[in-house]
């Protein structure tokens, strides 16, 4: 298995992966194993992309992640046939909601993979928390207030 | 079904933002239908509500509930638990049930998410279509059933306008000809004589031009 | 007679008959009326004065109509269905009566999303169709809508419009059909660019007996240059430009555009002339009046009948 990446070893950047299970990346125990070794990382599978809807999106990112990662089968390898194609459409529905609060698009992000690819699974998440960081912190951090606004001026 | 479009989460923030506590709520009904204001679009919103929020550095406390009806005191009564410990409600109901809600809990302001658009079907899975506009003296029979209140952009009674053309409207070209579908049902009925006599003017003393209607029945009274 | 209006008495007399159209100003100034009524003076029957046209915000039509009839013009009092209910409507017909206006157009309108108050609320009470009937019942039964009597009724020659050229094409002569019987004296067509269109259109009302009920005026309008043409063919709402129509004007240098979009004007009028059924012609020289009278020369219709 890929060692771990410098960049997610930063405690702040936390990540979510929605993994299909289809996509069979962890065998028993592995994805507990591969995620205690990446801090930040949490890893939830679904029994189809599809299962992953525009506010959950939402939701992880009111709960604290920085970012969220979605990762599909190919559309043609669905087991439950439109599952991944709904999934992409759900996903690019979050994108317009994010555009609409204002919030960086991608922040999200929708992966077709191979099954089975591990390793693919380590550049993606090196590549998009490189992107996070570029991105900075969410929420954005707020101005501490000075003494007179704290005075209620 | 009642149509509906959520609005822009600027407005919903500026009738927000003075409460610190605030109640989602949805109704799963004609609203859910359209994909406004079901249980899903409850959740997308309470979400997005607290990250736009968040942005701001502000972080009320939000609770979403989604009801079967929001237009029937028998759902309505389901949130009571949930009213009194929140600041204010707002609400994915359709026009309907937001005026339900304040109705129920008179003393909880209530505010709307969605804009109510129309009386409509869904044509397929992404397009509703106004066809009804509730005018309280259904003509369909005489019109093949397509409503010419609803369908003609100008509420026409004898026939199409000069400004038919190709089967669109002259308004728009994402708005059919209400009366080329018209006369193309009752031709295809083979019933196109009912076109052939005037129409006088229409009563609308049925419509809401008579002022809000209200349908009083007592074989369905408690 | 059935009426006081000087366009009745010249049908009436099988004179062929000359309207023009003018279009009052988006202002107060009733000087602007004036200068138009002066360049149609004496070269036309009646003058149609448009109700807010293209839902764009102008002089009411009845306003302008009492100022060119008080230039000795015979107005033709344009109606839409458009911004007024049935009261409203109503009481104006008895007001542009008790002005002297003896003529009135009912239309719908145009639809407000093409003005400049799209906005606006479409009142459609009634159709055009209604408003023929309402004005007929007027005049015949000296009734209001739902049969109230009238002290004095307005006794109104009743005029429709008729497009040849819009969708469903088949349905055409037969919404023709329901204005005459609602009760149109007179009908005045869309601009006619199409002659075989408009022929074939009129071949059907004539064996629909509707041309021996009514006079059809055919509708006019000159064209400026290609570029209106272009407009009128792909922008206008019920309008059919050929493409030889367009070509026609193109071939022509740009500065002798105009001189050809009369030219085309005056052969129309020549041509729908010959027509059966024909009994007049509706110039709507669109903030062009002052080229009506040279039209109306060249169409050898300059001299208008004493009646």
């Amino acid at each position: 298995m890929a060692s771990p990446s410098s960049t997610l070893d930063d405690k702040t950047l936390n990540i979510l992966v929605y993994h299909c299970r289809n996509l069979l990346l962890f065998k028993n125990g592995e994805q507990k194993s591969f995620a205690r070794s990446r801090p930040g990382l949490r890893l939830v599978a679904v029994p189809c992309s599809g299962k992953v809807e525009a506010h959950h999106l939402l939701k992880t990112l009111a709960g604290g992640a920085q970012g969220v990662l979605v990762l599909a089968c190919a559309e043609n390898a669905c087991q439950f046939l439109e599952g991944s194609h709904r999934s992409h459409k759900r996903f690019e529905y979050a994108r317009c909601w994010l555009e609409e609060l204002g919030i960086e698009p991608d922040r999200i992000r929708f992966v077709h993979m191979r099954p089975m690819d591990v390793g693919a699974l380590d550049s993606i998440l090196e590549e998009f928390s490189q992107k996070l960081q570029t991105l900075g912190s969410f929420p954005p951090q707020q101005e501490p207030l000075t003494p007179l606004q704290k005075a209620g001026f | 079904m009642v149509v509906a479009e959520r609005k822009k989460i600027e407005e919903i923030r500026r009738m927000v933002d003075r409460y610190s506590s605030i109640l989602v709520v949805g109704c799963d009904s004609c609203v859910a239908e359209c994909a406004a204001g079901g249980h899903r679009e409850t959740m997308l919103l309470a979400a997005a509500l607290k990250l736009s929020c968040q942005q701001d550095g502000k972080n009320p406390r939000i609770t979403e509930a989604c009801l079967d009806r929001q237009c029937v005191d028998d759902f309505i009564e389901q949130i009571a638990h949930l009213v009194p410990e929140h600041e204010a409600i707002l609400s994915l109901g359709c026009g309907a049930g937001v005026q339900a809600l304040a109705r129920v809990y008179a003393d909880k302001p209530i505010l709307p998410a969605l804009d109510t658009l129309f009386i409509g079907e869904t044509e397929m899975r992404g397009i509703w279509q106004e066809n009804c506009l509730g005018c309280g003296k259904c003509k369909l029979g005489y019109f093949g059933a397509v409503c010419p209140v609803t369908r003609c952009s100008k509420k026409l009674m004898n026939g199409p306008c000069g400004g038919s053309k190709d089967g669109k409207c002259e308004v728009n070209p994402g708005i059919r000809c209400g009366w080329q579908m018209i006369i193309n049902r009752l031709e295809t009925l083979g019933e196109l004589d009912r076109l052939s006599e005037y129409v006088p003017p229409v009563d609308w003393s049925t419509s809401h031009s008579g002022g809000p209607r209200r349908v009083e029945r007592e074989d369905q009274k408690p | 007679m059935k009426t006081e209006s000087r366009l009745e008495k010249v049908l009436q007399a099988g004179h062929f008959a000359v309207t023009a159209e003018c279009g009052p100003p988006k202002g107060s100034d009733p000087t602007v009326v004036e200068k138009k009524g002066k360049l149609l003076l004496g070269c036309v029957d009646a003058v149609n004065v448009t109700d807010n046209q293209a839902a764009t915000v102008r002089m009411a039509s009845m306003a302008a109509c009492a100022i060119l009839k008080n230039m000795g013009h015979e107005p033709i009092l344009q109606m839409t269905t458009r911004d007024r209910n049935r009261i409203a409507l109503q009481s104006d017909l008895f007001g542009a009566y008790a002005l002297g206006i003896r003529n009135v157009l009912c239309l719908t309108g145009d639809h407000q999303v093409f003005g400049n108050q799209k906005e606006a609320v479409g009142v459609f009470d009634l159709d055009s169709i209604q408003l023929v009937r309402t004005v007929r019942d007027m005049r015949e039964n000296g009734t209001i809508i739902g049969g109230g009597d009238i002290e004095s009724p307005p006794k109104m020659f009743v005029g429709a419009a008729a497009n040849p050229f819009a969708d469903p094409a088949a349905w055409r002569v037969v919404r023709l059909a329901k204005k005459v019987h609602a009760g149109a004296d007179f009908i005045q067509t869309q601009c006619i660019y199409n002659m075989q269109r408009f022929s074939d259109f009129m071949t059907q009302a004539r064996d629909m007996g509707l041309t021996e009920q009514v006079s059809i005026l055919a509708g006019i309008t000159p064209l400026k240059s290609v570029g209106m043409a272009k407009y009128m063919a792909t922008k206008v709402a019920g309008m059919d430009v050929p493409e030889d129509v367009i070509n026609r004007m193109a071939g022509v240098p740009k500065k002798k555009q105009a001189d050809e979009g009369i030219k085309i004007a005056v052969e129309t009028i020549q041509q729908v002339s010959e027509i059966t059924g024909i009994a007049g012609v509706h110039v709507m020289a669109i903030e062009w009046e002052e080229h009506v009278p040279e039209i109306l020369s060249a169409a050898g219709l300059d001299e208008r009948p004493k009646v």
